[in-house]
C-alpha cells in the first residue's frame, strides 16, 4: 500500500529514501545506482525499495475524485 | 532478414492485448446477442395471431430497441418504489442489491383486417447488462471518470450484477453442433459403427445416430419415435424410392454401393415414399386411424429429423442427400478406407458464451410472453377501434426469467451451474475466471480421453492451468493469445466459393463427383471442386487481401486422411484460434518497419491482420500449416510463423519463472494456488461491499517477472512478497513442507493482511402493514440474547464505527413481527409481540466495524451492510506458497537473534526445508532465487519468462560481479551457538505469496453442542458449532484394536445414545401414555411387557423410516447376559 | 581482549576484536539484538482517523519509527517505581500529531509528530506515515515506551549486528602454477594475480566462502583459507535510536548483570544444599 517503514528482513529505516528513490528512477536514472548513492546496499533493504508499489495513491484517487465533485456540486 | 527479437514480439503482443482486452470473448458474444441476437429471437415468431370470436387479428412485430418509451432512458436504469426511473452505475447496483439491467422495449403494430393500426412501443422488461459491453455505460468513461464513479479502472468488465452480487456465465465446451461424427463402438461381441450428429438449429436440438451393426446393416434413430428404422426405408420417405437413386445419394463407388446389400434386404416390401411413411407411421403412432399416423410420420421426419437442415418438406431431398453422405461414411469407416473421428480434437469443439445461453434464456422468456399476450388480448376482446397492447403486456415475466436464471445458474432444461460468482480473491484469480471452460461431461466419470492434453490445445488452452481431482481435464482455461470466433454468414462465403470455382451440389455432374473434391461450408456439403488445393490457396490470399472475412477458416483434407479430397469451410461462432505471423516463401512478412510503426502507435494491431501480416487459424485449418516456433528456423516449407512460444500458457501459469525447469504437476499446482494468494483485488476496495475479502498491507512486486505480468496487470496488483529465502533444516521444525518464518520480520510486516466481511440486514415489509424495525431490542422481546451482546449497539439499532466486536456480538438489531400470526391466537390475548431477528457475528471470528453502508434496496426497504475487519498478522497454522507448487505451513516463528547469519547481515525472512526438492523437482525455485539475489543488487528486475529468459549461467556471472558466490550460496554463521556453519547456505530471494488459508478461519473445538434434530447427532461444520465426523475408517481402526468400550464411547454416549422403549410381545415401540404414567403397547394393550433397550437414535429413525415404507421391523428382545 | 576500531561513524562501527572466543562475541550480538533497550511508540489513542489506512495500521507504522534514546533518564516500563500500566513521566513520552489535508493530497511524515521532550524525536523526519486526500484528518496521541528487541522488533536498536572470523589465506606458491582460477572466481576481489603468482590483495574483505579453493585445479589445493575463531571482525549498524558505541557498552553492562544474576542463582542454590 504505502512504503514500509524498514526493511523487513534486517530493521534498517527504508521508508525516508522511498520519495527521492522513485523520483530519481522516474527521471531515468538507473535504479541500482540510485540505491547505491542512498546508502541502501544490502541486497534485503534494496529488494524493499525495488519491488514497492504505491497502491496507496491509487486508493486515494478515489476519495480525491470524491472531493472534486463534492466541490463542484458546492460550487453551484 | 533481421531477427525478431523477443522485445519485438513481446510489443505486437501488448499490441494485441491492448486492443483486445483481456475478456474479450465475452463483450463481443454478448454484443452480438445485443446487435443481432435479440432481434432474431423475435423475427422467428414474427406476429401473434389473436384468436377473438367475432373479429381475430393479428400482432406484428417489429423491431427491439433497447429504451424506455416513457423516460427514454437508453441504458442501465433503476426503478424506485415511488416509480421513478433514473440511471445507474454498476457500483450503485452492488450496494443497493439491485439488478444491473436495461430496458428492452419492441415495436407492436396491430393488423386488422389487413390494415395497420398505429405502431405501439411497448416496454417488455429488462436484460441485465454486462460491464464494459456495449450497453454499459463503463465502457465509454475514461480512467479518471471511472475512478468517480466508484470503479476500479482496471477491472476487466465481463460480467453481470445480479440482486446486488457479481456472477459470470462461464463458457461451456460443446461438441460442434451439425456435425457428423464417426465412431465404433467396441462394447459388445462384434464392433457396431456409428455416426452421430447434433443437428441444432434455433431453440432446437436432436441427436440423430446412424448405427451399422453387426448384421451389417444400417438403422437411424429418429427422435420421437421409439425404435431404430432401417436406413433404406427412411431414404425412401424423404423421397429417394429408387434404389438406383439411393446408392448414388450416397456414394458413386461400387465397393461402396455392395456394402449397401444388406441394408436393401431390411427394406423389402417397401418400395414407394407413401409405404414409407406408413412404416414409420406404424411405429410412431401405432393402431391409430391411418392419417393420424400418416401425419405423425411426417411430423418426425419434418420437424424432428436434421431440423439444422430445415423443417419443412421441401428439405426433404437435401436430408436424403446428408443422409446419404453419413452412410457414405460408416461403411467407408467399416472398409478401413477412413479413420474415427476424434471426439477431442479442436475442430470438433465449440465454445458456447454469453450470447447464445441469453439467447435461449430470452427465447423461452419471450414465448412465455407472447402466449401471455394473446391470452390477455382474447380476454379483452375488442372493445373499441383502438388496441393498445401495452395494457396486455407484463414486463415482468422476461425480467423475472433474466434475474432468476443468472441470479441461481438454472437455465431451465435441467442444466445448472451456468453462473457463478465471480471469484475476487485476487485480480488473477478474477482474470482466470473470466477465461474458464467447462466441458459438460459428467464429474464422476473417468473419461480419460477427455479430460487429456490434446496436441490441438496448443496455442489454446492452458497445458498447465486445470484444477487437481474429479474436475481434472474438464474444467480449463483459455491461454494467453487465443481468440473465440464470432461467426459471418455462411450465405456469403458460400457465393464468395461459388465464383471462384465450386460447382453446387445439384449441378454438378458424375465425373465430377466421383473424382471431385467435397466441400463443406460448417457442416454441410455445398459443392464439389476440382481444385481443391488451389482453391485453398486461393481462400486464403482473399482473405489476407481482406476480400473475404478473417473470420473464415479454410481446410484442405489430401487423401491421406480418407478415400476422397475434401475441403472444409468454416465461419461459425465459438471456434478457438490464434494468431500467427503468415511466412511467405522462407520468410515472414513481418518487417522490422511494421514493428516501428506498431511501437510508436501508428499501426495497431487490427492493422497487422488487414494487411495479411497476421491471420488468426483454427484447429482445422492449423492442420494445413507448418509453423516454425522460432525466426531462425524458418525454412521454404514453412507457413506460418509462432509470434511468441510462451502465449501458450494462460494467465495463472504465465505468473510462474522459470517454469520450463519446474517438472510440469507443479507449475499444475502454482497454476491453482496463485487463484488464492492475498493481494489487493481492486484498488475500490473500501467502497465495495464483497461477502469476504483479503487484503495484503504491503503488497511487492516480483523482482523475477514474466513477459506477460504487465499485460494482465499483476505489476499494479500484486499478490506476494519477496522474502530472502534461506534452504536449510532448522531444528527440525520445517519438516514435512512447513516453512520457518522470522519474527522479526512479522513484527516489521511481512505477510500481514486484513479480512473482510460483510454483515448485512433488510427491513422487509409483510402483509398487513406489519414491517421489520432496526432498533435496539428490548429484554423482553423472544430471542432476546442477553444485554451484554448488544452494548455496542448505538439507538439507531446499527452498531458504532470503530467498535470492537466478536463472536455473538450483536451488529445490527432488529426486530420482526411474528411469522405465523394464526397460531398466536389461540395462546396470547395481547397483540402481536416482536420476535428478535438481529444479525450477530459470527461465533468462531473477532474484528473491528470498518464501514457501514446504509441505504435503500430496490423495493424500498431499508438495508444495512456492515463490514467488519481482522488484522491477520501471520502465524503457526498459516499457509503460504512460493510460485513453483512448494506450499507450506509456518512451523515455527524464530527470534531474530536465534536466526543464523551472513557477515553482511543478511537473516533469512523464511527457511525452507531441501527435503522438499528432491523428489519435486522444482528446479525453477532455485533459479528464482539467484535471479531475485541478482536482481535486487542490480537494481532491475529479472526476466524469467518461460522460454525466453535470463539463463541460470549468466545470472552466476553476474552475482560474481555483483561480489556475491557463484553458487548463490553464501557462508552463515549460527545464531544460537555463533560458529559458522561448515557448509555454505543457499540463499536468495523468492517471491512468496500467503494463501487464504489462515488457521484463524479453521480452528475449531467442540465438547458438547448443538445437535440435529432430526438425527440427534452433533451438528456438522465449524460455523454450526460443529463436531467432526468419527468415520467409517475410524470405526475401522477401533475394532481392529478391539477397543470395545471406546467405540461405545465415541458412537453412543457421545452422539445419539437413546433409550427405546419396546414392547416385548410384538416388538415394536411402545410409547407413553401421560395419563396412565407407564409406558403402554397400543397393539397388545394387557398383555404388553415393556422393555427399554439402549440403541442409537438413528437407529430409532431407521425402524420409523422402514415403517413409512410400509415395513414392520419388530426387534426381539433378550435377556442381557 | 584487544579492540581496535577499523571504522567509525555516526551509525556504523566496525571493530576488530582479538584474544575472544564465539560464545562471547555471539553473547555480545544477541543481546545486541534483543536486550538492549531503546524507546519506540508502544501505545497509541487515537482520536480522529478519516484516512485511507485503518488504525492498527497506523499504530503498527508509528511503532516502527525510531525514536533518539535517552537510556539514562528513562526507565523500562517494569522497572519504573511508579508501577503504573499508564506510566509516569520517567517511563513514558507523549508524542502528538494533529495532521489535516488542507489544500489537496498530501503526506504526513514523522517530522510532524510532536513530542513531549524535544530531545525524544524520531530519528529521521522524512519517514512518510500516511498520505492524507482532502478534508481527511489523522489525530492520535502516541505513547513511547522502553524496551526490549526480544518483546518486538521496533525495540531493536541495532538494523545490523554481525561478526565474521578473521579471515586466513594461506597461498602454496610451489603448489599454485598462477592459473588465476581463483582470481576469477572470488566474488569480492580478495585475490590478485601479478606475474604468474596469486597474491592476496584485500584480506579483510575475504568471506571465507571458499569458493578460490574449490575452484583450484591443483591437487593437493595450492590455496587454503580458513578462519580465526579467537579473532573477530565486528559490525554494528545502529538505527539512529542509540549511538553504535552506547549500544554495545550496554550490551556488555547487560551481559555482565546477566552473569551476575546467574552467579547469584547459583549461590542461592549451594546455600540451599
Amino acid at each position: 500500500m504505502i512504503i514500509p517503514i524498514r526493511c523487513f528482513t534486517c530493521g534498517k529505516v527504508v521508508g525516508d529514501s522511498w520519495e527521492e528513490f522513485a523520483r530519481r528512477v522516474k527521471a531515468g536514472e538507473n535504479a541500482g545506482e540510485v540505491l547505491d548513492s542512498l546508502g541502501i546496499k544490502r541486497y534485503c533493504c534494496r529488494r524493499m525499495l525495488l519491488s514497492h508499489v504505491e497502491i496507496i495513491d491509487e486508493v486515494l484517487r478515489f476519495y480525491e475524485e470524491a472531493e472534486k465533485r463534492k466541490e463542484a456540486r458546492n460550487f453551484y | 532478414m533481421t531477427e525478431i527479437s523477443k522485445e519485438d514480439a513481446h510489443l505486437l503482443l501488448k499490441g494485441f492485448f491492448k486492443e483486445k482486452g483481456l475478456v474479450r470473448q465475452h463483450l463481443d458474444s454478448y454484443n452480438e446477442f445485443i446487435d443481432h441476437g435479440l432481434q432474431e429471437v423475435i423475427d422467428e415468431v414474427g406476429e401473434i395471431p389473436i384468436e377473438v370470436p367475432e373479429a381475430p387479428y393479428k400482432v406484428k412485430l417489429g423491431q427491439i430497441w433497447i429504451i424506455d418509451p416513457q423516460t427514454r432512458i437508453t441504458g442501465p436504469y433503476a426503478t424506485e418504489v415511488d416509480g421513478t426511473k433514473h440511471e445507474i452505475y454498476p457500483m450503485e447496483a452492488r450496494l443497493r442489491n439491485l439488478t444491473y439491467a436495461a430496458p428492452v422495449a419492441l415495436e407492436m403494430t396491430p393488423v386488422i383486417d389487413g390494415r395497420e393500426q398505429d405502431t405501439e412501443l411497448v416496454y417488455i422488461g429488462n436484460i441485465p447488462v454486462m460491464l464494459k459491453s456495449k450497453l454499459c455505460f463503463l465502457s465509454q468513461l475514461s480512467r479518471e471518470e471511472l475512478m468517480a464513479a466508484g470503479e476500479d479502472p482496471d477491472d476487466p468488465g465481463g460480467y453481470f450484477v445480479v440482486n446486488g452480487s457479481e456472477r459470470v456465465i462461464v463458457a461451456m465446451e460443446d461438441l460442434a453442433p451439425n456435425r457428423v461424427i464417426i465412431d465404433m463402438d467396441e462394447k459388445g461381441a462384434a464392433p457396431v459403427y456409428q455416426a452421430k450428429i447434433f443437428s441444432t438449429t434455433v431453440g432446437f436440438r436432436a441427436r440423430i445416430e446412424l448405427k451399422l451393426k453387426p448384421d451389417n446393416a444400417i438403422y437411424i434413430s429418429v427422435p420421437g419415435v421409439p425404435s431404430e428404422l432401417p436406413f433404406i426405408v427412411l431414404m425412401r420417405a424423404l423421397g429417394l424410392e429408387s434404389d438406383k437413386e439411393i446408392a448414388e445419394a450416397i456414394s458413386l463407388e461400387k465397393d461402396i454401393q455392395r456394402a449397401l446389400e444388406f441394408s436393401f434386404e431390411k427394406a423389402l416390401g417397401v418400395e414407394t415414399a407413401k409405404d414409407a411413411i406408413l412404416f414409420i407411421g406404424n411405429r410412431v403412432a401405432h393402431g391409430q386411424v391411418e392419417e393420424y399416423r400418416i401425419q405423425k410420420a411426417e411430423t418426425a421426419i419434418d420437424k424432428n429429423f436434421l431440423p439444422h437442415i430445415g423443417r419443412t418438406a421441401e428439405s426433404r431431398k437435401d436430408k436424403a442427400l446428408f443422409l446419404g453422405e453419413m452412410a457414405c461414411r460408416v461403411i467407408e469407416l467399416k472398409l478401413g478406407r477412413r479413420q474415427t473421428d476424434d471426439k477431442d480434437h479442436f475442430k470438433n469443439k465449440r465454445l458456447r458464451l454469453a450470447g447464445p445461453l441469453l439467447a435461449d434464456l430470452f427465447r423461452i422468456a419471450f414465448r412465455n410472453l407472447t402466449r401471455d399476450i394473446k391470452y390477455q388480448l382474447e380476454r379483452i376482446g375488442v372493445k373499441g377501434p383502438v388496441i393498445t397492447v401495452s395494457a396486455a403486456v407484463r414486463p415482468g415475466i422476461i425480467s423475472e426469467r433474466f434475474q432468476h436464471s443468472l441470479a441461481t445458474g438454472n437455465w431451465g432444461r435441467g442444466r445448472v451451474g451456468v453462473t457463478q460468482l465471480l471469484d475476487r480473491t485476487n485480480h488473477i484469480s478474477t482474470l482466470s475466471h473470466l477465461r474458464r471452460l467447462q466441458s459438460p461431461l459428467s464429474r464422476s466419470q473417468p473419461n480419460f480421453e477427455a479430460r487429456d492434453l490434446h496436441p490441438t490445445h496448443w496455442g489454446r488452452l492452458c497445458p498447465n492451468e486445470t484444477p487437481e481431482g474429479s474436475n481434472c481435464g474438464l474444467v480449463k482455461n483459455l491461454a494467453l493469445s487465443a481468440c473465440i470466433s464470432v461467426g459471418v454468414n455462411p450465405e456469403k462465403i458460400k457465393q464468395t466459393i461459388f465464383s471462384m470455382g465450386v460447382v453446387p451440389i445439384y449441378e454438378a455432374n458424375e465425373a465430377l463427383k466421383l473424382s471431385g473434391a467435397k466441400v463443406f461450408v460448417d457442416g454441410n456439403i455445398v459443392g464439389y471442386c476440382s481444385s481443391p488445393k488451389e482453391l485453398a490457396q486461393e481462400f486464403r490470399q482473399r482473405r489476407r487481401r481482406g476480400e473475404i472475412s478473417t473470420e473464415a477458416n479454410i481446410a484442405y483434407f489430401s487423401k491421406e486422411f480418407s478415400e476422397r479430397e475434401e475441403l472444409y469451410v468454416n465461419c461459425d461462432e465459438g471456434r478457438v484460434r490464434r494468431p500467427l505471423i503468415i511466412v511467405e516463401n522462407g520468410s515472414p512478412r513481418l518487417q522490422p518497419e511494421h514493428i516501428q510503426k506498431i511501437g510508436s502507435g501508428e499501426w495497431s494491431w487490427e492493422d497487422l491482420v488487414k494487411n495479411g501480416i497476421i491471420e488468426y487459424l483454427d484447429a482445422e485449418e492449423e492442420e494445413n500449416a507448418y509453423i516454425a516456433l522460432k525466426m531462425s528456423e524458418v525454412a521454404p516449407e514453412h507457413t506460418h510463423l509462432e509470434i511468441a512460444t510462451y502465449t501458450i500458457l494462460g494467465i495463472c501459469a504465465s505468473t510462474i519463472p522459470y517454469a520450463e525447469h519446474n517438472q510440469s504437476p507443479r507449475n499444475s499446482y502454482q497454476a491453482a494456488m496463485a487463484k488464492q494468494a492475498l493481494g489487493v483485488y481492486a484498488t475500490n476496495y473500501q467502497q465495495r461491499v464483497d461477502s469476504r475479502s483479503h487484503t495484503l498491507h504491503y503488497p511487492q512486486v516480483p523482482l523475477v517477472d514474466t513477459a506477460l505480468m504487465e499485460t494482465m496487470g499483476y505489476n499494479l496488483r500484486p499478490s506476494g512478497q519477496n522474502c530472502v529465502v534461506a534452504v536449510l533444516s532448522f531444528e527440525g521444525y520445517n519438516m514435512e513442507d512447513a516453512i520457518v518464518f522470522n519474527k522479526a520480520s512479522i513484527e516489521r510486516g511481512l505477510a500481514r493482511s486484513t479480512f473482510y466481511r460483510i454483515y448485512e440486514a433488510e427491513c422487509r415489509q409483510y402483509l398487513g402493514g406489519l414491517k421489520d424495525k432496526f432498533t435496539l431490542p428490548e429484554p423482553g422481546t423472544r430471542g432476546y440474547r442477553g444485554e451484554q451482546y448488544y452494548r455496542l449497539l448505538e439507538p439507531d439499532g446499527i452498531i458504532g464505527l470503530e467498535a470492537s466486536v466478536t463472536g455473538g456480538d450483536v451488529l445490527i438489531g432488529r426486530i420482526s413481527p411474528p411469522r405465523f400470526l394464526e397460531e398466536y391466537k389461540e395462546f396470547e390475548v395481547k397483540g402481536p409481540s416482536m420476535r428478535d431477528t438481529s444479525t450477530d457475528m459470527r461465533p468462531s471470528e473477532i474484528g473491528i466495524v470498518d464501514a457501514i453502508f446504509i441505504t435503500q434496496s430496490g423495493e424500498g426497504s431499508k438495508l444495512v451492510k456492515v463490514r467488519v475487519r481482522d488484522q491477520r498478522v501471520p502465524e503457526l497454522g498459516d499457509k503460504f506458497a512460493s510460485r513453483h507448487g512448494q506450499k507450506g505451513v509456518i512451523g515455527l516463528i524464530v527470534p531474530q537473534e536465534d536466526m543464523p547469519f551472513t557477515e553482511d547481515g543478511i537473516v533469512p525472512d523464511i527457511i525452507v526445508n531441501p527435503h522438499a526438492i528432491p523428489s519435486r523437482m522444482t528446479v525453477g525455485q532455485f533459479i528464482e532465487s539467484l535471479a531475485g539475489k541478482t536482481a535486487s543488487v542490480r537494481g532491475k528486475t529479472v526476466d524469467g519468462t518461460p522460454f525466453s529468459n535470463e539463463s541460470s549461467t549468466e545470472l552466476r556471472k553476474a552475482l560474481v560481479k555483483l561480489g556475491f558466490s557463484h553458487t548463490g550460496s553464501e557462508v552463515f554463521y549460527s545464531g544460537v551457538t555463533g560458529q559458522k556453519f561448515v557448509a555454505n547456505i543457499y540463499v536468495g530471494v523468492v517471491y512468496y505469496q500467503k494463501l487464504h488459508h489462515m488457521v484463524a478461519d479453521k480452528i475449531h473445538a467442540r465438547a458438547r453442542g448443538q445437535v440435529q434434530m432430526l438425527t440427534r447427532q452433533p451438528t456438522e461444520g465449524r460455523a454450526r458449532g460443529g463436531g467432526l465426523r468419527f468415520g467409517e475408517m475410524e470405526r475401522d481402526c477401533l475394532i481392529g484394536h478391539g477397543a470395545a468400550m471406546l467405540l461405545r464411547d465415541r458412537l453412543l454416549e457421545e452422539s445419539d445414545k437413546y433409550t427405546l422403549y419396546i414392547c416385548e410381545n410384538c416388538g415394536f415401540i411402545a410409547y407413553y401414555d401421560m395419563k396412565q404414567r407407564k409406558y403402554v403397547c397400543k397393539l397388545c394393550e394387557d398383555k404388553a411387557k415393556i422393555s427399554p433397550v439402549i440403541v442409537s437414535y438413528a437407529f430409532k429413525l431407521l425402524l420409523q423410516e422402514l415403517m413409512s415404507l410400509c415395513i414392520a421391523p419388530q426387534l426381539r428382545l433378550k435377556e442381557k447376559a | 581482549m584487544k579492540i581496535e576500531v577499523l571504522e567509525k561513524d555516526e551509525r556504523n562501527m566496525r571493530l576488530l576484536i582479538r584474544e575472544t572466543d564465539v560464545p562471547y562475541v555471539n553473547a555480545l550480538r544477541r543481546i545486541a539484538i534483543s536486550e538492549v533497550p531503546c524507546l519506540a511508540i508502544g501505545e497509541v489513542v487515537i482520536i480522529e482517523n478519516s484516512s485511507i489506512l485503518q488504525d492498527e495500521m497506523i499504530s503498527h507504522r508509528l511503532g516502527l519509527i525510531p525514536l533518539k534514546t535517552d537510556l539514562d533518564s528513562y526507565n523500562l516500563p517494569e522497572e519504573c517505581e511508579c508501577k503504573s500500566e499508564f506510566g509516569c513521566n520517567l517511563c513514558r513520552v507523549t508524542l502528538t500529531l494533529d495532521a489535516e489535508a488542507k489544500e489537496g493530497t498530501r503526506t504526513v511524515y514523522s517530522g510532524e509528530l510532536v513530542s513531549e521532550n524535544p530531545e525524544i524525536v524520531p530519528v529521521s523526519d522524512k519517514i512518510p506515515l500516511i498520505k492524507l486526500a482532502k478534508e481527511q484528518r489523522l489525530r492520535l496521541e502516541a505513547y513511547a515506551r522502553l524496551g526490549k528487541g526480544k518483546n518486538h522488533a521496533k525495540w531493536q536498536p541495532v538494523s545490523k549486528c554481525t561478526y565474521k572470523y578473521l579471515p586466513k589465506i594461506e597461498i602454496y606458491s610451489k603448489r599454485c602454477d598462477g592459473c588465476g582460477k581463483c582470481v576469477d572466481i572470488c566474488p569480492r576481489k580478495v585475490l590478485a594475480k601479478s606475474q604468474d603468482k596469486i597474491e592476496v590483495r584485500d584480506l579483510m574483505a575475504c568471506i571465507l566462502c571458499q569458493d578460490c579453493v574449490k575452484a583450484c585445479p591443483q591437487n593437493p589445493k595450492a590455496i587454503e583459507v580458513s578462519g580465526d575463531e579467537n579473532t573477530f571482525v565486528f559490525n554494528i549498524e545502529s538505527t539512529g535510536a542509540l549511538p553504535p558505541e552506547r549500544v554495545l557498552a550496554e550490551a556488555v553492562k547487560i551481559l555482565d548483570k546477566q552473569l551476575e544474576q546467574f552467579e547469584n542463582d547459583l549461590k542461592v542454590k549451594k546455600d540451599e544444599d
